[in-house]
């Protein structure tokens, strides 16, 4: 234990300098108030246009509309759709708590293409998948967004199935003679297809059944129905394909979004196209349904099968603030400031002959290293409690606790220390450590995503089952995504495991090569 | 003279054909070959920048020798430092403390460097401070003591973990009288054993000579003599000078006579007093009675100036100063 009271009186030096460590502490308090004030309320997002490649390979859907065979591309008009969101001029969209409502463009579904005046995405149409791919991973894209062949079938297949589901539901309903009776001998609706889309304009009123049905009339009145569906499906629109098929027979089609996680915009993307998603979805259910009212009871029946997914979407977006996700970044700011403050630390120990006063003790390197990184250690908790409880005072929404962030403060001021101990090891004197730690914790706190993400360059798509940036290669990138997720969306440790397990092997790595060149250059006899 | 291998190992300290030349200039330190032996003080002496300090860090093997070994308890200093580092003191030349610990804390911090057990390091402590004279300073930070108790400090930290080989490099320089005085104390007690030994650096001459066993001259690098005082005193230099009261001058034979035992100044206002200077002058004391006494010449009183280690000194390293 020799290392305590080396560390003791490494505190005891940091007192004297009282002026330089308060001011080392409250710079990166000061990052946050202005953070705050710039994008704490509505976020630079606003207005912000995402670009995002489409890739629709639907390959729709053949219907016989009354007027003819006709295919049915809903890839189209989802396109089109978020071709013409826009950023409402009231609120950022991220402010708003309902998924629509700050936006405007949804409304208009199915309505075609309306060039809005400040559009959410920038949408450019492709096939070439492989292509845009790499535009994401140059940064010339936020994500890429596949639509399978198989979209308009499973969509309409999953609206069909809301409706068989109605109609079942009515029908057994009416064995029970618990409620109002489906309509099996409705009316037929009124005009279909008109100018402005396949499904608008259709209105029809409820039926009765009758009499309580047995169980062979059951039989016979599915048959029925389907026979009758099939047959107005003829003559209104409604696809034959989708009827014939129970959606159970539907292969269940996923959309792709790909981007860099650690893009904010991408992130964004993802939260947007799956609220548009889940509003589409529900229109086409919507306008299908009012297609089949005749044989629907009132009530509304149980949720359908989610044959459609949104992949690679994990991110959630909720109320947040661009703000929640610099108040990580802040942290992983002031650990990176360490590097200066700890490398000084040690060029000073070198010029005024403390370290060769030691050098002729029995201290270890290992000793030094420990003597001088837990005064930074606990300097460095400090600071996260003064810099979340600044950011909760400055409006930060956390989903986890303080103390989550512990563990990854820890490891990142390990991290820090490692570094300034490379540093000092090269450099000549204190004023060249400041500069030169200065030089290298700035850029990487831009690198590890601490102000704003970084658009990275793939090293490699598959490292151990994940994609691996440039800026991967920093164990503070980790820690700030660590944080972000621990801190700011309360995930829990499981969840970021992979995040933190790269934070300890590339602290572990930074460590060891600290360690080799400052007892190589430093605590060995001199040349 | 070559050294065997249990030379070697009986040895505190010994150095085979140690050079460092630093990156610009002649060497530092050149081709030294010292033998100390437990329970000896050896002084190292030279103007400055003779290669004293240079010597010493290569000892402690903090510097790394250009050509050339040192061991210390047989040790290779450079393979086995960490095996006798915890045998070694050390008051460097230029006082190292940290300035906001307190006096107590400076102590407690090396010996707890040194790994000395908390209660032997408490009674150590104790006794440093009231030896030292530092208990009214003792939780001061050291930044508000004045220079002379930095060097006490200094001292006692060389000390505080019971070294063996322990290395004075200048330790008297900044001290009162009182604390040289106690310091001399100090290291003749510390060797009176014949344990320990001692390898100091000075620039008073009457400190080597009080307190070395054999002191080395070392001058760019190389050593002129190593011998001990007394030997270097009666062989090198100008000589002691025997200075006497005759009743009337001496004739000029007498003088002659005087002649042929050393230099002779005759004092030319009073012509009674005549001094005869000349190495180890007390061996030929007889012969200078017989030359002045034959010629009826009576002496009234005689005066010895013995020669000086300064003399040695100064007569070794000539008197033009160094940069
Ligand atoms: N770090 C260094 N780099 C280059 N030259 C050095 C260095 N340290 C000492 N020297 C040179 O080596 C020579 C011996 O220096 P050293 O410090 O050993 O002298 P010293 O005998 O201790 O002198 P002093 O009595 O002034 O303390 C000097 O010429 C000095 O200029
Ligand atoms: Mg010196």
């Amino acid at each position: 234990m020799r290392f305590l009271p080396l560390s003791f009186a490494i505190a005891k030096r940091m007192r004297r300098d009282l002026f330089t460590l308060f001011f080392a502490i409250l710079f990166p308090a000061f990052f946050l108030l202005i953070f705050a004030v710039a994008f704490g309320k509505t976020g630079p997002m606003k207005n912000q246009r995402l670009d995002l490649a489409v890739v629709n390979r639907d390959e729709g859907l053949r219907v016989n509309f009354g007027n003819g065979q006709d295919t049915l591309l809903l890839g189209v008009t989802l396109v089109d759709v978020l071709e013409s969101l826009s950023y409402s001029t009231s609120s950022g969209w991220m402010r708003s708590d309902s998924s629509s409502s700050g936006l405007t463009g949804l409304d208009s579904l199915g309505l075609g293409a309306r060039r809005p005046e400040s559009p959410v995405f920038g949408v450019v149409d492709t096939l070439r998948e492989a292509d845009a791919l790499k535009k994401v991973s140059s940064g010339d894209l936020d994500a890429v967004f596949v639509i399978p062949a198989g979209f308009t079938k499973a969509a309409m297949a999953m609206a069909m199935e809301d409706v068989m589901g109605r109609v079942f539901t009515g029908a057994m309903d009416g064995f029970r003679g618990e409620a109002r009776e489906p309509e099996v001998t409705g009316r037929s609706s009124g005009e279909v297809a008109g100018p402005t889309g396949p499904w608008s304009g259709s209105s029809a009123g409820p039926g009765v059944l009758g009499r309580k049905p047995t169980v062979s009339e059951i039989q016979r009145m599915i048959d029925d129905v389907s026979r009758r569906l099939e047959r107005r499906g003829k003559k209104t629109g409604l696809p034959l394909d989708s009827l014939s098929l129970p959606s159970r027979k539907a292969d269940p089609v996923a959309l792709s979004l790909a981007g860099d996680p650690s893009n904010l915009g991408f992130t964004m993307a993802g939260g947007i196209i799956r609220n548009v998603l889940d509003e589409f979805l529900k229109k086409v259910s919507q306008r299908s349904l009012e297609e089949a009212k005749d044989f629907l009871p009132a009530e509304p029946s149980a949720a359908t099968a989610d044959l459609i997914s949104l992949e690679n979407s994990s991110v959630a977006v909720e109320t947040r603030t661009v703000f929640d996700y610099q108040v990580p970044g802040i942290i992983v700011f002031a650990l990176l400031m360490l590097v200066s403050l700890v490398s000084v630390t040690l060029l000073l120990d070198l010029t005024q002959g403390h370290l060769e006063r030691l050098k002729l003790t029995r201290m270890s390197s290992l000793d030094y290293f420990l003597g001088n990184t837990l005064p930074w250690m606990v300097l460095s908790i400090l600071q996260l409690g003064l810099l979340f409880g600044v950011a909760k005072l400055l409006g930060y929404h956390n989903a986890g606790g303080m103390l989550a962030g512990v563990g990854l403060v820890l490891l990142g001021s390990l991290s820090s220390v490692s570094l300034a101990l490379i540093v000092a090891a090269l450099a000549k004197n204190e004023k060249q450590a400041s500069a030169v730690a200065t030089m290298i914790a700035v850029p990487l706190s831009f690198l590890s995503g601490a102000f704003f993400s970084v658009r990275d360059v793939v090293v490699s798509r598959d490292f151990f089952g994940h994609s691996l940036g440039l800026t991967d290669l920093s164990p503070w990138t980790h820690t700030t995504k660590a944080l972000v997720g621990m801190l700011t969306f309360g995930k829990s440790l499981a969840e970021v495991r992979w995040n933190v397990m790269m934070q300890v092997g590339l602290t572990v790595l930074l460590l060891l090569v600290g360690i080799g060149l400052f007892s190589r250059r430093r605590l060995t006899a001199q040349r | 003279m070559l050294l065997t291998s249990e030379d070697i190992a009986s040895l505190s300290v010994a150095t085979r054909n140690l050079s460092k030349g630093y990156d610009k200039g002649p060497l530092a330190v050149d081709s030294l070959d010292l033998s100390i032996r437990p329970g000896e003080v050896f002084g190292l002496l030279g103007p400055n920048g003779a290669g004293k300090t240079t010597t010493i860090r290569m000892l402690l093997g903090l510097l790394r020798p250009t050509c050339g070994q040192v061991f210390v308890h047989g040790e290779e200093i450079t393979t086995g430092r960490q095996r006798v580092k915890s045998r070694l003191g050390v008051c460097p030349q230029e006082t190292v403390l940290w300035p906001e610990l307190t006096v107590s804390e400076h102590l407690y911090l090396i010996g707890r460097m040194y790994d000395v057990p908390g209660k032997t390091l408490r009674a150590e402590t104790e006794r440093l401070i009231g030896e030292f004279s530092l208990g009214e300073k003792r939780n001061q930070p050291t930044k508000r003591l004045s220079g002379g108790l930095r060097r006490r400090l200094n001292l006692a930290m060389a000390l505080v973990h019971g070294p063996d080989v322990i290395m004075l490099d200048e330790p008297s320089a900044g001290l009162d009288p009182q604390s040289r005085a106690l310091l001399w104390e100090r290291v003749k007690q510390l060797t009176k054993d014949g344990r320990r030994t001692v390898v100091l650096t000075t620039h008073s001459m009457e400190e080597a000579d009080r307190l070395s066993d054999r002191v080395g001259i070392l001058d760019h690098g190389k050593m002129l003599v190593l011998d001990t005082p007394d030997v270097l005193k009666r062989s090198i230099g100008e000589g002691d000078v025997l200075e006497m009261e005759l009743d009337r001058a001496p004739s000029s034979e007498a003088m002659e006579a005087l002649r042929r035992h050393g230099r002779v100044e005759q004092q030319a206002a009073t012509a009674t007093t005549v001094s005869v200077r000349g190495l180890d002058i007390m061996q030929r004391f007889p012969g200078i009675v017989v030359a002045l006494t034959s010629s009826g010449v009576v002496i009234r009183g005689t005066r010895l100036r013995p020669n000086t280690l300064e003399d040695v000194f100064l007569k070794m390293t000539g008197r033009s100063l160094r940069d």
